[in-house]
């Protein structure tokens, strides 16, 4: 008997689907498209290649062959930025969890069966919110480590095929190393700012009768829509912007890993951000300077009041 | 009262105006199988689940010494229930199922749960939306049986079900599972099927309970005659709860009415309990 992680292993079987073979089959499709652009880059062997936006081979040459440790450090950086697909994959996974997590059961009546355990409801819904802001990023992150190395590798690679052999500055340079880890380190900046997001939809799923993402998603939007409606009728502003960047922005931009840059009031330093020997860990510590912005904190108090919640209509909601 | 396995006064639920269930007494003691047997819509389920702590309530129960308000998570661990067929989630196999239990059920016990599946075609890699209704109520019977609870309810836990599989669900119940320890509660609309298991009978009607008996009282306080045509009057006269004609002659129901003088009408016989639930809930419908 072990109550918490048997919980969570009860939700990775339910959601394996979006947990696992979601960010695995995009990663998979990630790395087919990156064997293409290789592919393609060494039959055109004298054209240009680009990596990240910037051109590094003209003609068939190395532009800064001097620089080659700079590309290396480039490339291994590259690993972060180039998981964005699988970001995004993991906002739609989430958001999508969260909606259905105190939903779904009801409605196929398999909460009478889950109901009949000696589970107190306090315990199944913080497995659930626990799976969703934790074990779902961190199986993303390791698929997109995986994905992200041997991108960065292909990319070496090909490189080489050029003849700018980067691959053994790739593999010295200490960023190939640490971009791995950071990708780890920042989860638990995402799980503190997709907490209240994650928290709004666990509250309406155990709420609503029928149809939890119109009521999760169309009740702030819609309360966005009158505001700025009444705004440009009347001419009066009632906080519309500030509703739509601090409510209907927060809540569902949050699902996407990185928004904090955005949400912090930093977006501008992540803009002008050039890679440095320095970057991974510039990163990581900006993601935890977010931290420091009260609208995490703020968030953080409104997801636990949201969690109460959904445990109280969990406990009590009778039409299962 | 902290001797008995559920133990209720006056248990009323509103659902707005309507009263699903009208502050009804009872005590059920361990070691009873109890039919709790009404129309539909007569408040068995709401009962249930007010025992079960799923909804709230008016009045005071306690359900093996606990409130299921307030103590549901301590009752569970004493408490199991098949709510209906098909509640077990569609995506789950047989060996996570067992597992989930495992990890959760402190009294559930792995060898038994697998002995018994054993005698079914489920295998372990089988998944619940791939199996029959019946073959999930044997899965979910099989996790039910293997935990050690005190009490056991079942609302509807055959309905949909072929024979066979009814059959056999009793039987495995009566023969792997019930003791003198436990005690099981069971609504159904298939009463013929459990009337030979049951010791207990509850009849519900409206919201109130309008029979308790055990059945040994039923065999003592109902008798069904049956009457020539020239004692019907005679046999009206003693206010029977029920006839119906059959080949001419008359099968008169009655509620305690002395055995001798009913005897003087015809040939005695114990009523089944859908005979006697029929006389019973005349007129719900109508």
């Amino acid at each position: 008997m072990n109550t918490f992680p048997t919980l969570l292993k009860r939700e990775f079987w339910e959601h394996k689907g979006g947990m696992l073979w979601a960010p695995v089959v995009v990663g998979s499709l990630m790395l087919g498209a990156a064997g293409i652009s290789a592919a393609i880059g060494l039959a055109a062997k004298d054209g240009d290649m680009q990596v990240n936006g910037e051109r590094i081979v003209a003609d068939g040459h190395l532009l800064t062959t001097e620089t080659q440790q700079q590309i290396a450090d480039g490339l291994a950086f590259a690993i972060i930025p180039s998981l964005a697909p699988l970001a995004a994959v993991l906002a739609f996974v989430v958001l999508f969890y969260a909606l259905g997590s105190l939903y779904d059961d009801r409605r196929d009546r398999s909460v009478l069966f889950w109901k009949s355990m000696p589970v107190s409801n306090t315990a199944t819904v913080l497995s659930k919110l626990a799976s969703m802001a934790v074990v779902t990023p961190l199986i993303t992150a390791l698929v997109g480590i995986v994905v992200g190395t041997l991108i960065a590798l292909v990319a070496a690679g090909t490189l080489s095929a050029f003849g700018a052999n980067v691959l053994p500055e790739l593999l010295t340079t200490s960023e190939f190393y640490l971009a791995p880890l950071a990708v780890l380190a920042v989860i638990p900046v995402y799980a503190l700012w997709v907490l209240p997001s994650i928290a709004w939809c666990m509250a309406v799923s155990a709420w609503a009768k029928r149809a939890p993402f119109l009521w999760a998603v169309g009740t702030p939007v819609l309360a966005g829509i009158l505001l700025s409606w009444q705004q440009a009728m009347f001419d009066r502003d009632l906080g519309a912007d500030w509703f739509w960047e601090n409510i209907v922005g927060r809540l569902f931009g949050s699902f996407i890993p990185g928004m904090w840059f955005a949400f912090s009031g930093n977006a501008e330093r992540v803009d002008d951000f050039q890679p440095t020997e320095q970057s991974v860990f510039e990163l990581v510590s900006m993601s935890y300077a977010s931290l420091a912005s009260p609208s995490l904190w703020i968030g953080v108090a409104a997801a636990a009041a949201l969690v109460a919640v959904a445990i109280r209509l969990r406990r009590w909601r009778e039409d299962a | 009262m902290s001797t008995m396995t559920v133990s209720a006064r006056g248990l009323a639920k509103r659902y707005g105006k309507s009263v699903a269930v009208d502050r009804i007494d009872f005590d059920i003691a361990p070691g009873r199988i109890v039919g709790l047997i009404g129309p539909n819509g007569s408040g068995k389920t709401t009962t249930l689940k007010a025992m079960l702590g799923l909804i709230d309530f008016e009045g005071d129960m306690k359900v093996l010494g606990h409130d299921p308000r307030t103590q549901r998570d301590a009752l569970m661990k004493d408490v199991c229930f098949i709510a209906d067929v098909a509640v077990l989630p569609r995506w789950i196999s047989v060996a996570q199922a067992i597992d989930f239990v495992a990890g959760v059920h402190p009294r559930f016990n792995r060898e038994k749960c697998q002995a018994f599946l054993a005698h079914t075609k489920l295998d372990p890699k089988m998944k619940v939306k791939a199996m029959s209704k019946g073959m999930i109520v044997q899965l979910h019977l099989a996790l039910v049986m293997a935990i050690d609870a005190k009490l056991l309810v079942l609302d509807e836990p055959t309905l949909g079900l072929d024979i066979l599989y009814r059959k056999q669900f009793y039987k495995d119940l009566l023969e792997r599972y019930f003791d003198e320890e436990k005690t099981i509660i069971v609504t159904t609309h298939q009463v013929e099927e459990i009337e030979h298991i049951l010791t207990d009978l509850v009849f519900i009607r409206d919201g109130k309970l309008v029979l308790q008996a055990t059945m040994d009282d039923v065999g003592e306080r109902f008798f069904e005659v049956m009457v020539g045509s020239d004692k019907a009057e005679a046999a009206r006269a003693l206010k029977p709860i029920d006839e119906r004609s059959v080949f001419g002659k008359t099968v008169f129901l009655f509620d305690g009415q002395p055995r001798d003088r009913l005897a003087e009408l015809g040939e005695l016989r114990t009523p089944g309990v859908a005979d006697l639930f029929v006389a019973t809930m005349k007129g719900t419908y109508a």
